[in-house]
């Protein structure tokens, strides 16, 4: 199930609310089972089976987490129970989300044709195993105690407002709200407007950027210029950051109506100036785990020179591999590791020392160029793309189709490359301070047009579940 | 006699272990599929079933009604009523990676709410048939139904994969 779902939020988000509220604050034990109960069925809306593996991670997990305490308190480090629970979940990942990728890559190299059937991936799966293997850790670590209750426990693992898209939530940062929420009607109230804006930005803006880009790469040769193909790679740029972001501020928006509290997931990614930057505010739960539980661990850059760029080749590796089964996300992930060594080692100084909208020109420009190894289907068709963004074949500049998607959608785009900014926001804001009953129509317009879109329109795709 | 000791810890990581590992070997078995190419399960829809009554449709009108991109899919098969307000369509796709199968269902499940909706003031019957709809994965194929008797449809296609 969607958020950006008629079903979600016409049907779903009110019964449950409604059975969350109708329970006294003091039962918080109930509460929490409702959360449970409603998570399970959200989980298994789509796929009914994969909510027996989130099961048997959320129990497998607790169980593990008290051995490896049981056993450090008796005087035994843990390691090899924490090990085990490691491969474990990094086997079930793998087996779902890896294998037919390395299938693939065993027949390209070898020549061979090794027959396997590749298995349809459970929504979710690498945020729920990151947020198990972060516990794991912590507990290991004596970062956290381990949870007592299976309930708790299997609640925070499948809670269904950062289930299928993150954040990536610690278990240690929700720990006390698991015990004891409180909501308040401003808390509640903000939340409630949290998750509108998230979905005006999913579903007014991504879903029609989305809709542009997929026309643009439909196109036939004949029909493709250069201008186009930027445009194209414009539209994509947008619209990644609208899907993800408008999904964690949706997430975000529901912690809140239940009374959690999740870390922000994005702040303004597209207003960096250096790639840095942009990893500092773009995907935040997800960097930020890799720095803790891999960067870290690894020696950070507390080592040598050679070890230090070994480290960050190791780290954008892998977070390129976590966002697909495929090279080129492996690339897209080298890609960003080789650029962040370029700039702490090479050019980063010189950089400072440039205007700034040349630098956030510099920034822009990677990160769109990188946008196009995410979003293609494999690496051949990155390169074409990239190569006709930089003239190459024999494709004009611009012809009447360009001219054609500038007029129709030069409004979305400039609209959407505005929004991006903190301007907007801080505008709203200050609006609702001064007269609060304008922000309220605003909040109402971009709900009735989401639902309108969402009715009328059959185009709902959603970036991050391949993930 | 000595006495056997139990190790309750070690006898519940083998018991995990082995059911993550019968539970994984069920889900691959079913998730096989033969690689069937999409003009032969065509023919067998159209000796079967009396799929020619609808409309076969093209790219530009899978992309307008379902909102999928043909270019993503290693093929499909779209028909769908020549009546202005029937509901009754077949689609079937073949994706490149069976992680798209989730996107292609939330496509799909995303045109029936949307039917819904359009027909649900006037429309009885056809949301009735759309409330029947069959969403159906195999392997790599997507399988989705709305029609008076989609079981037919849905029992060609199982058997023809």
């Amino acid at each position: 199930m969607l958020f950006s779902s008629i079903i979600f939020l016409y049907y779903f988000l009110p019964v449950v609310l409604a059975a969350y509220f109708i329970v006294p604050k003091k039962h918080m034990k109930a509460r929490n089972i409702i959360l449970l109960i409603a998570s399970l069925i959200f989980y298994s809306w789509g796929e009914p089976v994969y909510v027996f593996l989130m099961i048997y991670s959320a129990f497998f997990n607790y169980f593990m987490a008290l051995e490896i305490y049981k056993e450090k308190r008796k005087g035994g480090s843990g390691k090899r129970n924490m090990l085990f629970t490691l491969i474990v979940n990094l086997f079930i990942l793998c087996f779902f989300k890896y294998f037919g990728f390395l299938m693939d890559t065993i027949n390209g190299i070898l020549g061979t044709n090794l027959h396997y059937t590749a298995l349809a991936l459970p929504i979710g799966i690498s945020f729920y195993t990151f947020q198990a293997l972060s516990y794991i850790l912590d507990v290991y670590h004596d970062r956290t105690k381990p949870q007592m209750s299976l309930l708790k426990f299997t609640m925070y693992l499948s809670l269904f407002p950062q289930l299928i898209a993150g954040p990536i939530v610690k278990y240690r940062d929700v720990a006390d709200q698991l015990e004891d929420r409180t909501i308040t009607l401003e808390k509640f109230g903000d939340g409630v407007v949290r998750f509108i804006f998230g979905l005006g930005k999913k579903v007014l803006l991504a879903n029609n950027l989305g809709a542009l880009h997929a026309a643009i790469l439909a196109l036939p040769d004949s029909q493709v210029s250069i201008v186009t193909y930027w445009i194209g790679m414009i539209a994509y740029t947008l619209q990644i950051y609208f899907d993800f972001s408008g999904y964690s501020d949706m997430a975000i928006g529901l912690g809140k109506m239940f009374g959690f509290e999740f870390m922000e997931n994005f702040n303004y990614p597209y207003i960096s100036k250096t790639i840095t930057e942009f990893w500092r505010r773009w995907h935040i739960s997800l960097s930020t785990w890799f720095r803790e539980y891999l960067y870290i661990p690894l020696g950070g850059n507390r080592v040598t020179v050679p070890r230090h760029l070994l480290n960050l080749m190791i780290v954008w590796s892998l977070t390129g591999l976590w966002h697909g089964a495929s090279w080129n996300f492996v690339v897209w992930g080298l890609y960003y590791g080789v650029l962040l060594i370029l700039e702490k080692y090479v050019y980063g100084a010189y950089l400072e020392k440039v205007p700034e909208w040349a630098q956030h020109v510099y920034a822009m420009l990677i990160v769109m160029i990188g946008w196009v190894f995410f979003s293609s289907t494999n690496l051949t068709v990155a390169l074409h793309y990239i190569g006709v963004l930089f003239g190459a074949g024999a494709f004009p500049l611009a012809n009447m189709q360009t001219l054609y998607l500038l007029r129709t959608n030069f409004i979305l785009l400039a609209l959407s490359a505005v929004i991006s900014t903190p301007e907007p926001l801080a505008q709203f804001k200050l609006l609702c301070k001064n007269m609060k009953i304008p922000g309220i129509i605003i909040i109402f317009v971009i709900l009735i047009l989401s639902t309108a879109y969402l009715i009328y329109s059959s185009y709902n795709p959603f970036l991050y579940f391949r993930f | 006699m000595s006495k056997i000791v139990i190790d309750h810890s070690r006898v519940t990581k083998i018991v995990l272990l082995a059911v993550l590992i019968i539970f994984l070997a069920i889900v691959y078995t079913n998730a096989n599929a033969k690689n069937v190419s999409m003009s032969k399960i065509e023919d067998q829809l159209k000796s079967k079933t009396d799929i020619t009554s609808m409309q076969r449709c093209n790219n530009r009108q899978l992309m307008q009604f379902m909102g999928l991109d043909y270019t993503n899919y290693n093929g499909y098969i779209y028909y769908k009523s020549k009546e202005a307000l029937g509901v009754d369509e077949i689609l079937i796709v073949k994706v490149k990676q069976r992680s798209d199968l989730t996107s292609v269902q939330e496509s799909v499940e995303s045109r029936i709410d949307s039917q819904i909706s359009t027909f649900e003031s006037y429309g009885p019957t056809q949301v009735s048939l759309l409330k029947n709809a069959i969403v159906y994965k195999k392997g790599k194929y997507l399988f989705y139904c709305v029609a008076k008797n989609p079981d037919k449809y849905e029992g060609v296609f199982r058997h023809a994969i």
